[in-house]
């Protein structure tokens, strides 16, 4: 029989291993683990994959060689087995999985053919007041020149003065100095004690973000006494 | 019960533009979730008569007018389409594990099927089959995943008990369907 196992990305390593198990005709056992052993490596040795997606077969298939090596050795009588039934269990438990979806499949068929009534209710709601701009051909003109050109060429005292706003940039080594000099003079201190401006969320993070280049640097260290404590930054 | 309470739970479900909750029906109507759901079954009765061309479903409470499936090829026909979608067996796997192992967390969902299964469940999000639920109380504080009422809706569930028993598949005739 021809019996292609596609190895794609949607198919793993226990789906081919399910697909070895049923083109035998075998139950899921140890025993019959390790008589696929062969056969399961066959397959990755000739689909060469991306490293990523082969190692998981590969987790599989030292398992397997495991289970089949334990099988060609004479055996200690307290050997334990656990290693083997987790591959069996994992087998059986992806196997009942793959019946559901199949059974989920059925009534998704069947189901898939029914629809539900569906009104748009939207236009029958009322609308939101309509905004009604008020503008001629000429004030468009106007508009698009004053946006085209800045206010020293155009002679014109309506347009308003622009305001940036300025993001103030706070450096994660300046932040680092600073709470080094802190610490040399305190010796241990609040953490919140580190932060000029606790308005300034941007301060708060390069606050933060220092203290872990520094804890990083094994420079200081972070106490706290118990969950939701003050933190507290001493020098290490 | 007035003779109308039938008719107006009727024109509530007839516009909404989705599956109507009870409470909220029971809301609209003024009256206890006790008195409205003998008017449901009710109408359910009178829809489920074969002068119906479509019927009253409900999945986890929620209700909804639904056309009668042997009437499928017929609205197949009208709509002018053939084909439908379908879900790809590894959706359908993924799909199963969260049904009955909910609430499952990716990681788990993976050890299960061995495979990443990042761009599955995205998918089954898009189309609201499954969605996040919350997330573990445990390390890393995983998000946790469950089935919606979609689902439920899709795959003809009164509600998550509903499922098929697992106890209750036949092994055999998988092996023998696949080939």
């Amino acid at each position: 029989m021809d019996y292609e196992v596609k190895l794609d990305e949607f198919k793993g390593p226990l789906e081919l291993l399910y697909q070895l198990v049923k083109k035998n005709k075998i139950e899921i056992s140890k025993i019959s683990l390790a008589k696929i052993t062969g056969e399961y490596l066959d397959y990755i040795d000739q689909n060469i994959m991306d490293l990523e997606y082969t190692s998981e077969f590969l987790v599989i298939a030292a398992e397997l060689v495991q289970i089949k090596a334990k099988y060609l050795l004479p055996k200690a009588d307290d050997e334990e087995e656990d290693d083997e039934e987790s591959l069996v269990e994992r087998l059986r438990k992806y196997q009942l999985y793959k019946e559901l979806s199949f059974v989920l499949a059925d009534r998704f068929e069947e189901r898939r053919d029914v629809f539900e009534n569906s009104s748009n209710l939207d236009k029958y709601r009322n609308f939101e007041e309509e905004v009604v701009i008020e503008v001629n051909l000429n004030d468009m003109k106007e508009m698009y020149l004053k946006a085209l050109y800045s206010d020293n060429d155009l002679e014109d005292d309506d347009i308003e003065e622009v305001e940036h706003i300025i993001v103030e940039k706070i450096k994660v080594e300046k932040k680092i100095n600073d709470v080094l000099d802190t610490l040399n003079k305190y010796n241990r201190v609040n953490f919140y004690k580190l932060i000029e401006d606790r308005e300034n969320i941007m301060e708060i993070v390069v606050t933060f973000l220092s203290i872990l280049e520094l804890m990083k640097l094994n420079k200081v260290r972070i106490i706290q006494d118990q969950l939701f404590s003050p933190i507290e930054v001493s020098l290490a | 019960m007035e003779k109308t309470d039938q008719a107006k739970v009727e024109s509530i479900i007839f516009v909404a533009e989705e599956p109507v909750n009870i409470d909220k029906l029971a809301r609209v109507m003024e009256m206890n979730i006790s008195t409205i759901r003998p008017i449901l079954e009710e109408i359910k009765e009178e829809y489920s008569n074969e002068k119906h061309g479509f019927e009253l479903n409900s999945y986890n409470d929620n209700y909804v007018f639904e056309t009668k499936k042997e009437y499928s090829d017929l609205i197949l026909n009208y709509m002018n389409v053939s084909k439908h979608k379908k879900l790809s067996p590894a959706a359908l796997e993924t799909l199963a594990i969260v049904a009955y192992e909910q609430p499952i967390t990716r990681r788990e969902i993976e050890s299960i099927r061995g495979v990443n299964v990042e761009r599955t469940l995205s998918t089954l999000e898009k189309y609201s089959l499954v969605e996040e639920q919350g997330r573990k109380e445990t390390i890393g504080n995983p998000i946790i995943y469950g089935t919606t009422t979609v689902f439920l809706q899709k795959f003809a569930l009164d509600d998550i008990s509903d499922l098929p028993d697992i106890e209750e598949i036949d092994y055999q005739k998988v092996f023998e369907d696949e080939e």
